[in-house]
């Protein structure tokens, strides 16, 4: 059998056949990055890319992490965590670790604690394909002065760190916690807590139905039109 | 205080029902106070409820890309549950958007203030134009443009399936949440965090 020859419509098969390759490539690659695009999730790790509690500290505004603090700082995590109190919401495994991303909360004036975990409190925004940190909550160890001019009289101090965004709709999904050093035990059980969302309720006192009722009615009702006073 | 201009829309369009479509709002959507607007200074009335609120922003040009988005922040979790869900949100809408709110009272400001406040009560924005099997972030929501009803593809109405993901599927900007979104959050709402 003698060779074939190469015809150019072997040329055209062969190019369709590399369009048809590469086309396969690239909606692989879409597909695999949409699997891997990080997503919120729903239990108290708060992203997809956390698959168990991991904590960082580290120190800031001068002040370094003393080893003493790291282990006061697990040790507080592995009591609150003793009694399985929290595994259905974190699971049974937790870890500290030391190092993290620089703080964000840090400001000249004291801020109330809704501003600093709010929309413009500092967080970092997340889009694809940036993801969150593996550590959902991040702890400085920060001096006195600086602590004080920064949360005031505090015991601790908490805000948003990250927000994962997915499309127009962004979630707090990353926590910091701010402590000084040798931070009483109470106060750092305290601090993760509420830096873990695990505070339990916090209620408005009751108010009188009747006064709801009718503020609601009130800013439902068109304000009036001015009228101008005639001329004497 | 009466209210005036766009904060008066905005009012009727969390509780007002008002005549132009009562009682299609998302407050009291069960007909108790789940979900009850009330506004700012004044304090919530349900007893033993977590403290929560919404704050609404008009900005020029909006969120990055020019959206009107919402920022979820303070999560809570039930320790006997394992809900996790957040107490607050900033709303921010695109002045843009919600500029024709006089002249449009059914058109766009009152489908994106609707359409956000969704996302504020759990609701998803669909990923995909056909049903998937990937887990949606919400606890309960529509994920696509179109569902499966008797073997036939059908494009599900909702105040989240805005024209920007669905209108190839035929879905449109509803100004208003639907008895299908309104179920929705109550089961989420029926989830909370204690």
């Amino acid at each position: 059998m003698g060779r074939q020859a190469i015809t150019p419509k072997s040329y055209w098969l062969l190019a369709l056949l590399v369009a048809a390759a590469a086309v396969i490539l690239l909606l692989e690659e879409f597909v695999g990055a949409q699997e891997d695009q990080v997503r919120f999730a729903r239990g108290g790790l708060a992203t997809s890319n956390r698959s168990r509690l991991s904590i960082c500290v580290d120190g800031a505004r001068g002040a370094a992490v003393a080893a003493a603090e790291v282990e006061a700082i697990s040790r507080g995590l592995d009591d609150l965590f003793a009694a399985g109190r929290y595994s259905l919401v974190y699971g049974g495994e937790h870890l500290v670790v030391v190092g993290c991303p620089p703080p964000t909360a840090l400001s000249a004036v004291p801020r109330s604690r809704d501003a600093r975990h709010g929309s413009d409190g500092g967080g970092v925004y997340l889009y694809a394909p940036e993801g969150p940190s593996e550590h959902r909550v991040f702890v400085y160890v920060i001096p006195p002065d600086v602590y004080n001019a920064s949360f005031g009289s505090e015991p601790f101090a908490t805000g948003t760190a990250e927000f994962l965004c997915q499309g127009h709709e962004c979630a707090a999904v990353t926590t910091s916690l701010y402590i000084t050093p040798s931070v009483a035990a109470n106060v750092l059980r305290e601090g993760l807590l509420d830096a873990l969302g695990l505070h339990g309720r916090v209620s408005d006192p009751p108010q009188d139905p009747t006064a709801v009722q009718q503020q609601r009615e009130e800013a439902l009702t068109p304000q009036p039109l001015a009228v101008p006073t005639p001329a004497p | 205080m009466p209210s005036s201009g766009f904060n008066l829309f905005l009012a009727n369009t969390l509780y007002g029902h008002d005549s132009v479509h009562p009682g299609d709002t998302w407050d009291q959507i069960d007909g108790t106070t789940k979900v009850f607007w009330v506004p700012y200074g004044a304090v919530s009335n349900c007893e033993g409820v977590f403290t929560t609120w919404t704050k609404y922003i008009v900005k020029a040009g909006g969120c990055p890309g020019g959206f009107s988005c919402v920022a979820h922040f303070d999560r809570v979790c039930g320790v006997t549950t394992g809900h996790c869900d957040y107490l607050k949100a900033v709303v921010t809408l695109n002045s843009d958007h919600v500029r024709n709110f006089a002249t449009e009272p059914l058109g766009l400001p009152r489908h994106i203030i609707n359409h956000e406040t969704g996302h504020v009560l759990g609701l998803d924005d669909p990923i995909a134009p056909d049903p998937v099997t990937q887990a949606s972030s919400a606890v309960i929501s529509p994920i696509s443009c179109r569902e499966w009803f008797f073997g036939v593809l059908v494009t599900v109405q909702s105040v989240m399936h805005s024209n920007y993901y669905c209108a190839d599927y035929g879905a449109v900007n509803h100004p208003w949440p639907l008895v299908f979104d309104r179920n929705n959050v109550i089961a989420i709402s029926n989830q909370d965090p204690n």
